[in-house]
């Protein structure tokens, strides 16, 4: 089991028996403003670990990553894990409020950020723990200026004078692979972020064996599509960089456009795409996949969110000479379960399964009363293994993971071993791909003060907010405008009913299911006459 | 003209973005600070404006600045109407 920190080899020398030895020119990470060599992201590394060690990053410090998807990022990412410490990567389109929660709740001192991020970090109020900053640019372009930042800020150039020599190992680093490598930030019930902690250990894991599924090698370039902050992209970083593989950054202005990102597919040579369905979906009414092709890819993974089958049809055929996977698994267990799509796909299928436990992981399905379920029944997906996350880190109290751990998923087994998934046990929604939990949309809306109460529906994949209002005046631009300045753009919901009232159940709370089915039916008549029904009593 | 297509861009942002509700919404109002505009919907918008105007959008058209405001997409559509050809 290896440390993530040592899968770019120092010189041209395979990091692991298995990869071929590259040339020194090889690139790892082609970027939309240029690209790294192996040994180049090996140097830009091991710099980023010495200046982090000068500004006092010591083992076990949490290092922030808000930056863009490009090289530096990477590079910033293998630096503060050869110093020893733990990287933390924030959503580049995350207002400054949420991503200040994150840094006060994982008790962060260094922050790697982008020069245009820096002024809003700066400009935002409450209280500011940093205490220093290193920025991938030149501190003197930033507005406002930088002495306004209570931390010290250190230019790139800073980082580009420092010595590429590896870092000398400090006496406090264990270097095991049962350290915490990384804490991703996911949606939390209660308003406030939730932080996975992530080992060495539980990311190789995963890592090792998705590489060994599609044989990844250095002829492999690797669209990096998914965001830093969302736990697809350990694939795409490590899994490359494990078998000498190229990085190709597909950037955030093509990754909204299926015509774009087909172009892309095709000019840049990608063999390995791994996406929400969502973006290959939108690949396919772009028309030209199904046209013209993308010969160069070979293998499609695709996870987050269930792929409807007409659309995974289309893509297959537009694909002939890829392979299609099926991954699963929330945050907290990385991949666990994986199902190869077989071709054909029988026309009698209608949803595929979730497959089987992967990554050495074991899979029990568990009913209410807590014992495994008989065969074919539908009951709580428990997971096993070396992908269970360490614990949720919470502040510091770093409450360990339960094991197994109870993934909040319901399944059932295939009498041929498959699991089919059957939905969420929570209020927990998959927007775009991206984990929501409902209840922190809610009680974002609930924050502002002239609303009286909100409750979030996710249909059709979007989010909508049924709103009562307390203050009359309050417009949906202005609940729109404070939900974006606390909650990442994919959380903000995407329709705001506002009603007089909400329907209630027997026992006066707010009927979920009724305002639900008003939400799916479009029917915003349907809840004020529930209302009316409950008022006149004619129960 | 441009106070036509201000209108139905306005038009646009309020029954799509904002659910039917036009109250605050000015065209210098900024629409990405106000959380009305992400990546999908800058998607559904940039189809409307090809199809409404026969404008053809190029990638380097697309960014942050040109979808902020209402004016702003007004402006972009301007430019592009006055540089495709006619008949297109």
């Amino acid at each position: 089991m290896t440390r993530l920190d040592r899968l770019v080899a120092p010189i041209a020398q395979p990091a692991r028996p298995q990869a071929d030895a590259a040339s020194p020119s090889h690139v790892a990470v082609e970027g939309p403003s240029g690209s790294l060599t192996y040994v180049e992201l090996d140097a830009t590394a091991n710099r980023v670990a010495r200046t982090l060690r000068a500004c006092g990053v010591q083992p076990g410090d949490r290092v922030g990553v808000w930056l863009p998807r490009s090289g530096q990022a990477i590079a910033a990412m293998l630096g503060a894990l050869r110093a020893g410490a733990v990287y933390v990567p924030l959503d580049p389109s995350s207002p400054p409020s949420r991503v200040n929660l994150i840094v006060r709740d994982c008790g962060m001192r260094h922050l790697v950020i982008a020069p245009q991020l820096f002024g809003s970090w700066v400009a935002a109020e409450g209280p500011d723990p940093i205490e220093h900053f290193v920025l991938t640019g030149d501190a003197a372009k930033v507005e406002p200026a930088p002495l306004a930042a209570r931390g010290v800020v250190h230019a790139w150039s800073e980082v580009s004078g420092a010595s590429d020599a590896p870092l000398p190992p400090s006496p406090g680093d264990s270097h095991s692979p049962d350290d915490l490598a990384y804490i991703l930030y996911t949606s939390g019930s209660t308003g406030v972020p939730k932080g996975v902690m992530l080992s060495h250990r539980n990311a190789s894991a995963f890592v090792d064996w998705a590489a060994d599924l599609i044989e990844l090698g250095p002829a492999d370039r690797v669209a990096s599509v998914a965001p830093f902050h969302f736990d697809l992209s350990v694939f795409d970083i490590w899994s490359s960089l494990s078998r000498g593989a190229t990085i190709v950054i597909v950037d955030e202005a093509t990754v909204v456009s299926g015509p774009r990102m087909v172009d892309a597919v095709r000019k840049r040579g990608i063999t390995v795409w791994y996406s929400v369905p969502t973006a290959i979906v939108l690949m396919l009414e772009a028309g030209q996949l199904g046209i013209e092709g993308a010969p160069s890819l070979r293998s499609v993974f695709f996870a987050g969110e269930v792929f409807p089958i007409k659309h995974l049809r289309r893509a297959m055929d537009a694909l002939p000479g890829a392979r299609f996977f099926n991954l699963f698994g929330p945050t907290e267990t990385n991949v666990c379960t994986a199902y190869a799509v077989p071709r054909p796909l029988p026309h009698e299928v209608t949803a595929i399964p979730i497959g089987r436990a992967s990554c050495g992981d074991t899979a029990i399905i568990v009913g209410p009363d807590g014992a495994e379920v008989a065969p074919g029944e539908v009951g709580e997906l428990h997971i096993d293994g070396p992908t269970v996350m360490l614990g949720y880190w919470d502040g510091g109290r770093r409450t360990p993971a339960k094991r197994p751990y109870p993934t909040g998923d319901y399944v059932s087994q295939r009498p041929d071993g498959e699991l089919m998934y059957h939905g969420r046990r929570d209020h927990m929604v998959k927007v775009h791909g991206f984990r929501v939990e409902l209840g922190e949309v809610e009680a974002t809306l609930q924050s502002h003060p002239g609303v009286r109460e909100a409750v979030v529906v996710a249909h059709a994949g979007e989010l909508v907010a049924v709103v009562v209002l307390s203050d009359s005046a309050l417009s949906v631009l202005e609940l729109k405008r404070h939900c974006a300045r606390r909650i990442p753009q994919h959380m903000v919901p995407r329709g705001v009913w506002l009603t007089p009232t909400l329907p209630r159940t027997s026992n006066g709370k707010v009927d979920r299911v009724r305002t639900e089915a008003a939400v799916r039916n479009d029917d915003r008549a349907a809840l004020e006459s529930v209302a009316l029904d409950a008022m006149g009593g004619t129960s | 003209m441009s106070t036509q297509v201000a209108a139905a861009i306005r038009t646009y942002v309020v029954d799509t973005w904002l659910s039917g509700d036009g109250r605050g919404l000015t065209d210098d109002t900024d629409l990405q600070e106000a959380g009305a505009l992400d990546s999908l919907s800058a998607l559904a918008l940039m189809s409307f404006l090809e199809e409404t105007y026969k404008i053809q959008l190029e990638p380097t058209d697309i960014h942050a600045e040109a979808f902020r405001t209402v004016n702003a997409i007004t402006a972009l559509v301007a430019r592009k109407t006055a540089s495709t050809p006619h008949g297109g």
